[in-house]
């Protein structure tokens, strides 16, 4: 990509070197001066650019690389690095668009991953989900992005498609806690509480700290009516989620903790009242 | 044992009419993914379930559109009646609730609008004449969805109980956006309102009684409203699903006052502790225990939660029954009890899609197709068979009737921006039936062991003033038992697969 920008000059041979040699405060220098020289080319600002993206200097790389794209705005490797910036600086919606380009340039499993977590950081996890399944597809290992997709899926409450993804990669992360959260979960709402127990009990073996899949173990626990169980469950997690401060009152009075039973549901009133 | 399955394909009938919204693709005005229910009655008298659809209207300004009356003229034929009735009403409507309200032998309707009400009175000759002034029924502009008529002070006459939604005002609509798209904004976004609670004066005319009677002080996002006796007092109670809200339970304690108790009820919301989306619902006795039970629809991961009354309070069911794992991935709105099978067994029959637009973040996946959910008599239900093929479509108001006459229960349903349809049951290998015209003063009907309340309340902004439909199976002969508002009742034997009517 640079070597179509570079020109033979000999400020251009040194910014390259720079850049390959990883001095990119150097090639900033050495782009900065031929910018002076030739202000209207803007393939000199993607130079830049991508120089100070290299030095991680994320907001002022977006600017030059936007410089280029108004001279040069058809999809291009650009549009990844710019895509790339935002995520970096944790603009994930902001990172979607121009990985969308990107995509249009190059439907690479690079690509497909960057854009899959732009989006998921967006909260758009249907979208996500789709972008790690087609990377998954493109990837030789595969493994890692099937199990991204899994997640997104999961996040975006596909929970039937997120099933498949989560029983083909559990061979390769069935050991992790946050899989067999996310996987115990989806089964305990797709085929009911009691599929899920066993590796949502396993989750908070392995990572007791996980707070989420201590209360997804509470709820499968009482729904099968194991109330004593799912009690310490419930309350590890209910000072993070205030739901469950019901199915916490409700495993208090099945196990005769009445008084309990009244104050968190008053709890859970107070806390939920006016909607979510 | 009899086994009846309803394997047979069902047909689907297009209709001549058409839910306008309001939307476009940049603008998405929170009523515009409200329309529409559907009310079955039979306005002329004619034996023949007719059918009126509430319709929106372009917006901001409501004007354009014009709601729709269906007369059935056999063998899945409507022509459109509704210039000649009188019923194409004006402004943005959403819901419909049809009943005799002042007792005269036919069949009036409430139009529930999202600037008010609008009370037609059935004038018995084929035309219907506006009578909200006359009846002193304000709903003080709020948007209402959907009506329930019901004798809550057991008098002998239809009182009146209004669902409203939030406070709207289109000059302040936001711009709401989902995965990038302007799409419907979020009801955390509206103010809650009150419903409101009309006495039958007998006279023709009604008095505002929401403030003395508790149910002015609930300020709710409502969508569905069931009338059932819940704790058996014969008192009739009062169910709301609210939208993002807990539910309302208002119990009505001896005709004096309602008491809001959802909470002490267990139905406040579901037992998992996350309050839902509750949109349309329906209270009648689905395991035959002769205690009305309840089921509502919600959004995605939300399932359909299922309520079995166990003799006051209530337990949920929704996982139990299978109904969590059927509809863990489904979106609903219009929702009933009706037996399609005819197996003496209430299925559950649901309007499904998303209450996001289908042009905005969720593109076509907002669109789902309906599904029913057959009662296996034993607490469970399985996916229904027969609905496969229809076409996924943003389906909102649905009404279960016997619309051809051959003793099966047909299902009408609407879509936004879609003709309505109507599926026609293949009525094969189904059971016996019958159909209960009960007059005047109707409570609850008993055939041999099942039980339905009489209220014409039907899931999301809908209704349904047809006969009430039982299944009996292999039986040709059942008893009926008509409970009046004032206790008393009237058994009677009859043979099956007809209409039965019983009068006080």
């Amino acid at each position: 990509m640079l070597s179509a920008v570079l020109g033979a000059q000999t400020l251009s041979e040194q910014g390259a070197k720079a850049m390959r040699e990883g001095r990119f405060a150097e090639a900033e220098r050495i782009y900065r001066q031929m910018i002076k020289q030739s202000p209207g080319e803007a393939r000199l600002r993607m130079n830049l650019g991508l120089a100070l993206y290299s030095a991680g200097r994320y907001q002022e790389a977006l600017t030059e690389l936007s410089g280029y794209l108004k001279a040069y705005p058809k999809p291009g490797p650009v549009h990844l690095v710019m895509g790339t910036a935002q995520l970096k600086m944790g603009r994930a919606c902001e990172a979607v668009a121009p990985l969308e380009k990107a995509q249009q340039w190059q439907a690479s499993a690079q690509v497909l991953v960057e854009l899959g977590d732009a989006q998921a950081g967006c909260k758009r996890y249907g979208d996500a989900a789709e972008s790690y399944r087609a990377a998954a597809k493109l990837d030789a290992q595969g493994g890692k992005t099937a199990r991204a997709a899994a997640r997104a899926l999961w996040q975006a409450r596909m929970y039937a498609e997120a099933k498949e993804l989560f029983a083909q990669t559990e061979s390769v992360f069935g050991d992790e806690a946050e899989f067999l959260y996310e996987y115990g979960d989806t089964l305990a709402r797709v085929e009911g509480a009691e599929a899920g127990l066993d590796r949502l009990r396993k989750a908070v073996e392995k990572e007791p700290r996980l707070t989420a899949a201590h209360g997804a173990l509470g709820r499968a626990l009482l729904e099968v009516g194991k109330a004593a169980e799912a009690v310490p469950h419930l309350e590890r997690a209910a000072p993070v989620d205030a739901t469950l401060l019901l199915p916490l009152s409700r495993a208090y009075k099945a196990t005769g903790r009445a008084e309990d039973a009244a104050r968190v549901e008053a709890e859970y009133k107070r806390r939920l009242s006016g909607g979510k | 044992m009899a086994v009846f399955l309803a394997l047979a394909v069902w047909a689907v009938h297009l209709l001549p009419v058409s839910l306008t919204t309001g939307e476009t693709a940049q603008k998405k005005p929170l009523p515009a993914t409200m329309p529409g229910g559907v009310a079955v009655l039979d306005f002329d008298g004619d034996g023949k379930l007719d059918l009126f659809f509430a319709d929106g209207a372009p917006l901001p300004d409501g004007r354009g559109a014009g709601n729709k009356l269906l007369r059935n003229m056999g063998g899945m034929k409507f022509e459109d009646a509704t210039a000649k009735a009188g019923l194409g009403g004006s402004g943005y409507s959403i819901g419909a609730a049809a009943a005799d309200y002042d007792g005269d032998g036919w069949v009036d309707l409430l139009v529930c609008r999202l600037r008010g009400v609008t009370l037609y009175r059935n004038r018995g000759n084929g035309t219907f004449a506006t009578a909200t002034t006359a009846a002193g029924i304000d709903n003080k502009g709020r948007w209402a969805v959907g009506a329930a008529w019901l004798d809550w002070d057991r008098d002998g006459d239809l009182d009146l109980f209004v669902v409203n939604y939030v406070k709207w005002d289109a000059a302040k609509e936001q711009v709401c956006l989902v995965n990038g798209k302007p799409d419907f904004c979020h009801p955390k976004h509206y103010d809650a309102e009150a419903n409101a609670l009309f006495r039958n004066n007998g006279d023709g005319t009604f008095t505002d009684v929401s403030e003395e009677m508790g149910i002015a002080s609930h300020k709710g996002k409502g969508m569905g409203v069931a009338v059932l006796d819940g704790d058996g007092d014969r008192w009739p109670d009062v169910f709301v699903t609210n939208d993002r809200m807990f539910a309302f339970y208002f119990r009505n304690i001896e005709g004096k006052r309602f008491e809001e108790c959802a909470f002490a009820r267990g139905v406040a919301v579901p037992q998992d502790g996350n309050p839902v989306s509750g949109m349309g619902v329906d209270g009648q006795d689905y395991d035959n225990d002769g205690r009305a039970d309840l089921v509502y629809t919600a959004l995605r991961d939300e399932t359909f939660p299922l309520y079995r009354n166990e003799g006051g309070d209530f337990a949920e069911a929704t996982s139990k029954s299978k109904m969590a794992v059927l509809t863990r991935q489904m979106a609903g709105w219009g929702v009933v009890f009706a037996d399609l099978d005819n197996d003496g067994w209430k299925d559950i029959a649901a309007a499904r899609s998303d209450a996001l637009s289908a042009t905005g973040g969720k593109g076509a996946a907002a669109k789902e197709t309906p599904s029913w959910f057959r009662n296996k008599g034993d607490g469970t239900f399985e996916l229904g068979s027969g609905w496969e093929a229809m076409p996924k479509a943003m389906y909102r108001g649905l009404a279960a009737a016997d619309l051809d006459g051959d003793g099966c229960l047909d299902v009408a349903v609407t879509a936004l921006g879609e003709q309505a349809r109507v599926m026609r049951n293949p009525c094969v290998g189904n059971g016996h039936w019958v159909q209960v015209q009960a007059g005047r003063g109707a409570v609850r009907v008993r055939v041999d062991g099942q039980w339905r309340e009489a209220s014409t309340a039907a899931g999301y902004a809908s209704s349904n003033a047809g006969p009430l439909h039982f299944g009996v199976g292999a039986k040709k002969e059942v008893e009926v038992e008509v409970v009046w508002f004032d206790g008393k009742s009237t058994v009677t034997k009859a043979a099956v697969d007809r209409v039965v009517k019983v009068t006080r």
